[in-house]
């Protein structure tokens, strides 16, 4: 199987949904000696970007876009063990979760995937994550980018108390901070202190991705 | 021109007919902290007693002055009442479902048999019936249920959006038993004196699950609750999150008589989109009225009454912490306007 036709295969199966055609494409991937990175970035990750960019259109939607998810998780657990950087280089870090008080994730869910198919490399601390869990993964894995999602109206001051924690650990000009969910606004995330929200989960890994290149590199020595 | 008591002039009012003014009410949730402090029922008792469930409800009318009481104040009792697992709520924050239920067919049957007269559902009932003795003759009592697009996601997890596009058997079978729990429990509700009843269908939204799945799953449950309520006599309002302007055609087929619009949706865009539905709504629950003063609470009011048209409420559930003066701005300006 030529390179272009296993990357372009690993693309359609993401955009089709179709996990164990993913996994299988992964591992043909490996055989025949494609670079694993390109096979995320070039394969899998532009899948799920031609996903959400449907989604944005409106010619996908929610379930086509977890069977997408799904698909994608499938090839990059095959090959993220993997993944050669070039020394000194490395992933950019999301430390992702749902507000304490806030058992909802499917939205969260959904910015994970899209940062992850821009690159980052997803520390998930799940839902109804306690508010100094954010700063204590931040500081263990040297995060680039922290990501607080709330459904709930109820639980959007403990949104404001995380990234407070940040200001008082002394660590908030380290990391980058957006916040988002269904009563969040762009001026809310102002009011708390975040560095933005943004409408849905494409928009913020775009928005990340270049963020990013603001923080300086030695930030965490 | 004539004048209405509450009760007439919401059921005129939803149903299209001529009335003296707009009614004030809000079609989602009203319990606030400031009101249990004064009744001095709160949650999370209030969700689980029935006296104290009316007494907090009736605050909503003697101390904020909406022209209704409704019940209850959460969405968790449907999923709940299944067995699914319930994180408890606070003072200030309703209760949440964690735990799902339904993986396959089989689970299904399992469900199949059960006693409407059980469970936190019954609660909400009595709560129905002790509202309706009180006011049942001049205010409108309202009911309110999770709809059966969300319960059947709560009972099955986030599963439940990639079931309906890869199992259409087992999506359709889940619906039918959450669509007849919904009739059942509805009725319940109409027998006990609700002649209002709000359908809270949140993921249920054209905009998360685009036209087509709607149109399969959602429509026809809706439309079947809708016909029962028709015969009870009660009227319909369907409360679904988000941007669903370009999904109000397929909500109103279902027959509701009005559709609850949250924020993101532009209320003279929304009104022009339906033919018969009253569109109601849709005062930013936190943006306007949380955060903001009574006078932003006009000025927002504003926008929805220039339309001369629907009935102005709350986008969504009111937050907890809402202050009163706010709400009340809400009411005044409803009251103010004649169509």
């Amino acid at each position: 199987m030529e390179e272009s036709e296993i990357i372009s295969g690993l693309t359609n199966a993401v955009v089709n949904g179709k996990k164990d055609q993913a996994v299988e494409l992964a591992q043909k991937a490996l055989d025949e000696g494609v670079d694993p990175y390109k096979a995320v970035i070039d394969g899998l990750a532009k899948g799920m970007e031609i996903m959400g960019d449907k989604y944005d259109k409106k010619q996908a939607f929610m379930p086509h876009l977890l069977m997408a998810s799904n698909a994608m998780y499938g090839g990059m657990d095959v090959l993220t063990p993997h993944l050669k950087l070039e020394s000194g280089e490395r992933r950019a870090v999301l430390v992702i979760g749902s507000a304490e008080g806030d058992v909802h994730d499917i939205g969260k869910n959904l910015v994970k995937t899209m940062m992850s198919a821009v690159g980052f490399e997803a520390i998930d601390l799940g839902k109804d994550v306690p508010i100094n869990s954010f700063t204590e993964a931040a500081v263990e894995h040297k995060a680039d980018v922290i990501s607080v999602s709330t459904l709930m109206t109820s639980t959007m001051d403990n949104m404001e108390k995380i990234v407070k924690s940040f200001t008082e650990k002394g660590i908030r000009d380290k990391v980058k901070i957006i916040v988002g969910g269904a009563p969040i606004t762009p001026d809310y995330a102002a009011e708390i202190g975040a560095d933005t929200s943004k409408p849905d989960a494409m928009e913020a890994a775009h928005w990340a991705k270049e963020i990013v290149k603001e923080l300086p590199k030695d930030r965490w020595n | 021109m004539e004048t209405y008591t509450p009760k007439e002039r919401l059921a005129r009012a939803l149903t299209g007919q001529t009335v003296d003014r707009m009614p004030a009410v809000s079609f989602t949730q009203t319990a606030t902290v400031e009101q249990m402090d004064a009744c001095g029922s709160s949650w999370p008792e209030a969700n689980e007693d029935a006296q104290k469930m009316a007494t907090l409800a009736e605050a909503g009318h003697t101390l904020v002055g909406f022209e209704a009481v409704r019940v209850p104040f959460d969405i968790t009792a449907e999923a709940e009442f299944f067995g699914c697992t319930i994180k408890a709520g606070t003072k200030e924050q309703q209760p949440s479902v964690v735990g799902h239920i339904v993986k396959d067919m089989s689970d299904i049957e399992k469900l199949k048999e059960y006693d409407i007269d059980q469970g936190r559902i019954a609660v909400v009932c009595s709560a129905i019936k002790i509202l309706a003795d009180k006011y049942g003759k001049e205010l409108p009592i309202m009911g309110s249920m999770l709809g059966p697009f969300s319960l059947a996601q709560h009972m099955n997890g986030d599963e439940w959006f990639m079931a309906i596009m890869t199992d259409e058997a087992f999506g359709h079978a889940l619906m039918e038993l959450t669509t007849d729990f919904n009739i059942a429990y509805a009725k319940k509700m109409a027998q006990n004196g609700a002649d209002t009843m709000v359908i809270i269908d949140p993921t249920a939204s054209a905009e998360l699950i685009g036209d087509e799945f709607y149109e399969k799953f959602v429509v026809p449950a809706h439309k079947k609750i809708v016909d029962a309520m028709r015969e009870e006599g009660v009227t319909t309002v369907l409360h679904i999150c988000g941007d669903t302007t370009s999904g109000l055609n397929l909500m109103e087929s279902s027959g509701v008589d009005a559709i609850s619009v949250d924020q993101s949706v532009d209320f003279v865009t929304a009104v022009g989109k339906v033919n018969k539905a009253v569109i109601v709504g849709n005062l930013d629950p936190v943006n306007v009225l949380w955060n903001k003063t009574p006078e932003v609470v006009k000025e927002a009011s504003k926008k929805v009454l220039d339309t001369n048209s629907g009935i102005l409420a709350p986008g969504c559930g009111i937050v907890s912490k809402t202050p009163t003066k706010n709400l009340q701005a809400m009411v005044e300006m409803a009251k103010g306007h004649t169509y």
